[in-house]
């Protein structure tokens, strides 16, 4: 479970503002350019420090402003697939996936390749990034962070670069993901297909947190409400 | 045609290169540390390209010279700097660490931030995200640079003569024999001498332009 009540301030004007708990199950995190969904998982996977708040996920504190505690990223135990993937195009998709490792074992390879081939892509593990097509690039970044057995995944804009086909597979596979994982799943997106996998969603407008919404019936845009 | 002032040049050109190499890398790798002690380096990089060779080779010599602060030490220890090939390759390496410095900066820097977030969020620390991320992926500005640097030191006049002087076969360089070829009117031998430098210009562009090709289409996406 993450609980999230955080404050991020530019000049005088907030840039994030929110307070919001999410269990085991799928947020949606909407807005318009600029809103601070980026932002907000920046600040969870630690990328970002607020100003003031704290983060808890699982009871474990990943940053509290009154505690001075702020866990680097790489031990807050959090997946995050960037936008555009950001797989690094000199490795193979398997040394992508292999990249947390500090030193690989047989194990970790051995590890790799069931992930690869739970999202079907091990055929392409000595592929590298510009060889194989959007939707695979995704998957690879997905077992990139799922190697690391995140408490938590995060998605930012997974579907920007997508076509709408190859974006409704990328949904499916996230929330398969989420229910055989059994972690919490953020989805930064602008998507409205975002919706077909969750009514679970953080409204932001310039960082503030307008509401949450966790009946997909009972949906109007909070923007457009004037 | 005497070849000796093409083998000082390559001989000199090579060891300022490999030692612009090691420092400026770590300029850069110090600079992605600390910000502040990059602006520092940033503007001291600046001063060999924008101040008169001739100039910067005063300085070397006032610095290096028999009276100068380092040049005292050195001499004391029996090391000469003025009139020698170290002093050529001091001169050499000074006037062309800007750009080698810079061509490695820039292309650290154009590195999308989204890699280092991506390897921030997988644990990398500093030194991973260094030489695993960042250096394969401004390697193309990384040899460009190198090659700028090379034939920026291939191509030192100003400097070198004020510091080594135009002694043949020791600190004469291709561009000095040039020059002195013109002043004794063998215009002949001069033409020779460019022809050398242009292929040797020629081939340094041509690599840069392979060797950027080949990096681009290896990581185009589809």
């Amino acid at each position: 479970m993450l609980t999230s009540n955080i404050s991020k301030r530019y000049g005088d004007s907030f840039m994030l503002d929110v307070d919001f708990t999410l269990d085991d199950d799928i947020m949606a995190v909407m807005g318009s350019s600029g809103a601070g969904k980026t932002t907000l998982l920046e600040c969870i996977a630690g990328l970002t420090a607020p100003d003031e708040g704290e983060i808890v996920l699982n009871g474990g504190i990943l940053f509290s402003a009154e505690r001075d505690i702020d866990l680097s990223p790489g031990k807050r135990k959090v997946g995050m697939v960037l936008q555009d993937n950001a797989l690094f195009p000199h490795l193979t998709l398997m040394n992508n996936v292999l990249f947390s490792r500090s030193r690989v074992t047989d194990e970790d390879r051995s590890l790799a390749v069931k992930l690869l081939d739970e999202l079907n892509i091990a055929h392409l593990k000595d592929k590298y990034p510009g060889e194989v097509s959007g939707g695979e690039r995704q998957r690879a970044a997905i077992a990139r962070a799922l190697i690391m057995e995140p408490d938590i995944l995060l998605f930012d804009e997974p579907t920007s670069s997508l076509d709408k086909r190859t974006s409704r597979d990328a949904f499916a596979l996230i929330r398969k993901i989420s229910s055989e994982k059994c972690i919490p799943v953020m989805i930064a997106s602008h998507d409205d297909m975002v919706r077909s996998i969750t009514g679970n969603i953080l409204y932001l407008c310039h960082g503030r947190q307008l509401k949450v919404c966790d009946d997909p019936d009972d949906f109007t845009e909070p923007w457009d409400q004037g | 045609m005497d070849l000796s002032p093409l083998y000082v040049s390559l001989r000199i050109a090579l060891i300022s290169t490999a030692i612009n190499i090691f420092v400026s890398f770590l300029c850069v790798y110090a600079g992605m540390r600390n910000d502040g002690l990059r602006r520092v380096i940033d503007v001291i990089a600046t001063f060999p390209m924008v101040l008169p060779p001739t100039f910067v080779g005063f300085i070397i010599l006032m610095t290096f010279g028999l009276r100068g602060p380092l040049g005292s030490f050195l001499n004391s220890v029996g090391v000469r700097v003025v009139f020698t090939v170290l002093g050529a390759v001091i001169a050499s390496s000074v006037v062309s660490f800007p750009m080698v410095y810079r061509s490695m900066d820039a292309g650290f820097r154009s590195v999308d931030t989204n890699y280092v977030k991506a390897a921030k969020v997988l644990g990398a620390g500093d030194r991973k995200i260094f030489f695993v991320v960042l250096l394969p992926l401004a390697w193309p500005s990384f040899f460009s640079g190198v090659i700028l640097g090379f034939s920026r030191a291939l191509g030192e006049f100003g400097a070198t003569l004020m510091v080594a002087g135009n002694i043949p076969g020791r600190t004469q360089t291709l561009p000095l024999a040039l020059y002195f070829c013109v002043e004794q009117g063998d215009l002949k031998t001069a033409w020779l001498y460019g022809a050398v430098i242009v292929a040797i210009a020629l081939a340094a562009s041509l690599s840069v332009e392979l060797l950027s090709e080949k990096f681009v289409s290896k990581r185009v996406s589809r």
